[in-house]
């Protein structure tokens, strides 16, 4: 258990298959998902693994994706955050 | 390049027109330069991951389109070239206006309205049956299906479907009206939105427009002009293209494709996998020479498929050439029909503008075609392919009635 900001801590996953590339969520929460260079999203840094906070910003990209790309779940317990199932 | 062709108007052709199933696409390639009716010079872009670029790339938009220097793109403009458009605003301006409405065009937001939307369908067959063989299966149901969805959707419950044909027949025109029909055909329609929109502030419910009038005022940011645009925009994207995919996926179906209607009607499973196929396969248009593709413009020298486009270009992304890139897809529908796509098909575009509606239409569709495949096994075009009678002169093409008999 090496997660950095405690119960909080979240990693975001993408489905690359899904992506359509909006960009929205690159938009509402760079620090935590940026486009690569074909165009589909992609998390960053500790977001990608091992986990970080989750901001408002990351909360609205995961609720706001057009196809719903994205999925927060907790850095410990592996278990989905959002979107409900 | 003046806008007296309306003579091709709607209805008034006579050539028969291949069924858009049978189109013939550009050969995929690098991008090319060609120039569209005003003699503006456009690059054309028809590869699979080409197309994907021009869309999602954040070095081309659509606002740089409308710029003070842009170059005339439309003899006659139309409702796409309104600026206030979503459509015609990019970045954090677009991502604040998209938010307004895109909780409600989620695929689970859109999942809810499923049971209704199928009593729908199972209400329009069973007045078509009650009416009894010969049908029109425009008249009887690719039209009135997609337009009772989005009436019910955003709560429109007295719009008169003639007013809104007309409305819509001109906010997607290329050559069948004038500018100045088109000009007040769209100023009614945008004295109808800005009514709806008033009528729903004084007494809200829990309609689409609604609800985005409740995420603007959050917002504070959103104008009046883009609120009106919003709501005519929505009430035409949400009809005209599931009912043209949808007449044009029948003329297949009942014909060319018949051999696949009983799998249609086994179950949703082969239903949505065909439907897939059918929006990767069956375009919406024709009219490559006056839209050769989806429109934007570079704001900086970006290259493209090995070619250096430059700063100011217009680009036409070319998602029916893509849709067939043999690189990705086979393209035939007749052995693809119930496979799974091999790739992202583009017929909803792709990027910040990629169809709000698409997962409403895929459901729509769906439905559509696997509950009239149950309900009506025998099913089937009465006349030869020759003998429809298309909508002309407009951005989409489908047929304007279309005789069915079981
Ligand atoms: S918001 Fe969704 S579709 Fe858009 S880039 Fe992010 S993950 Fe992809």
């Amino acid at each position: 258990m090496t997660g950095s900001s405690g119960a909080e801590a979240v990693v975001v996953r993408v489905d690359r298959d899904r992506c359509i590339g909006s960009g929205m969520c690159a938009l509402s929460a760079p620090e935590s998902l940026a486009l690569d260079a074909d165009g589909r999203a992609r998390p960053v840094d500790r977001y990608a693994d091992g986990g970080a906070e989750l901001t408002d910003g990351l909360a609205e990209a995961v609720e706001y994706c057009p196809v719903e790309a994205l999925a927060l779940h907790s850095a410990h317990g592996g278990y989905r955050i959002a979107p409900a199932e | 390049m003046s806008t007296e062709n309306s003579a091709t108007g709607a209805g008034t052709g006579t050539a028969p027109l291949p069924p858009m199933h049978c189109l013939r696409h550009l050969e995929p390639g690098p991008p090319r330069l060609a120039a569209l009716p005003t003699g503006t010079p456009v690059w054309l872009v028809s590869r699979h991951a080409d197309v994907r670029q021009v869309l999602t790339d954040p070095r081309l938009g659509r606002a740089p389109l409308y710029a003070p220097d842009a170059p005339p793109l439309m003899v006659t403009p139309n409702i796409l070239d309104d600026p206030q458009s979503m459509l015609n605003i990019d970045g954090t301006e677009h991502q604040r206006l998209r938010r307004t409405v895109q909780r409600a065009f989620t695929p689970r937001a859109i999942a809810r309205w499923k049971p209704w939307v199928a009593s729908v369908v199972e209400s329009l067959i069973d007045e078509l049956i009650d009416r009894g063989s010969p049908a029109d299966i425009v008249a009887a149901y690719s039209r009135p299906l997609p337009v009772a969805v989005i009436s019910r959707l955003m709560g429109l419950d007295n719009l008169d479907s003639k007013r809104l044909a007309h409305w819509s027949d001109h906010a997607l025109s290329t050559t069948a009206f004038s500018a100045e029909a088109i000009g007040t055909a769209m100023t009614e329609f945008a004295a109808f939105g800005a009514e709806v929109i008033a009528e729903r502030r004084a007494d809200p419910g829990e309609d689409l427009v609604s609800s985005l009038l409740a995420a603007a005022a959050e917002d504070g940011s959103i104008t009046e002009g883009q609120l009106v645009a919003l709501v005519i925009g929505l009430v035409v994207a949400g009809h005209e293209t599931t009912m043209t995919s949808l007449g044009n996926a029948l003329v297949y179906l009942l014909q060319d494709g018949r051999d696949a209607w009983q799998r249609l009607a086994s179950d949703e499973a082969s239903a949505a996998a065909a439907t897939e196929q059918i929006l990767r396969a069956v375009p919406l248009g024709d009219v490559t020479e006056h839209m050769p593709g989806l429109l934007r413009r570079t704001v900086e020298d970006v290259e493209i498929g090995g070619v250096v486009i430059p700063a100011g270009s217009v680009v036409a992304a070319d998602t029916g050439a893509a849709n067939q890139d043999p690189e990705v897809f086979t393209g035939d529908l007749r052995t693809e029909l119930f496979s799974p796509l091999a790739a992202p098909m583009l017929t909803f575009g792709a990027g910040p503008h990629h169809c709000l509606g698409a997962w409403l239409a895929r459901m729509e569709l769906e439905l559509a075609l696997h509950r009239l495949a149950r309900r009506l096994p025998a099913l089937r075009m009465a006349d030869p392919v020759e003998d429809v009678d298309w909508r002309r002169g407009l951005l989409t093409r489908s047929p304007d009635s279309l005789r069915v008999i079981w």
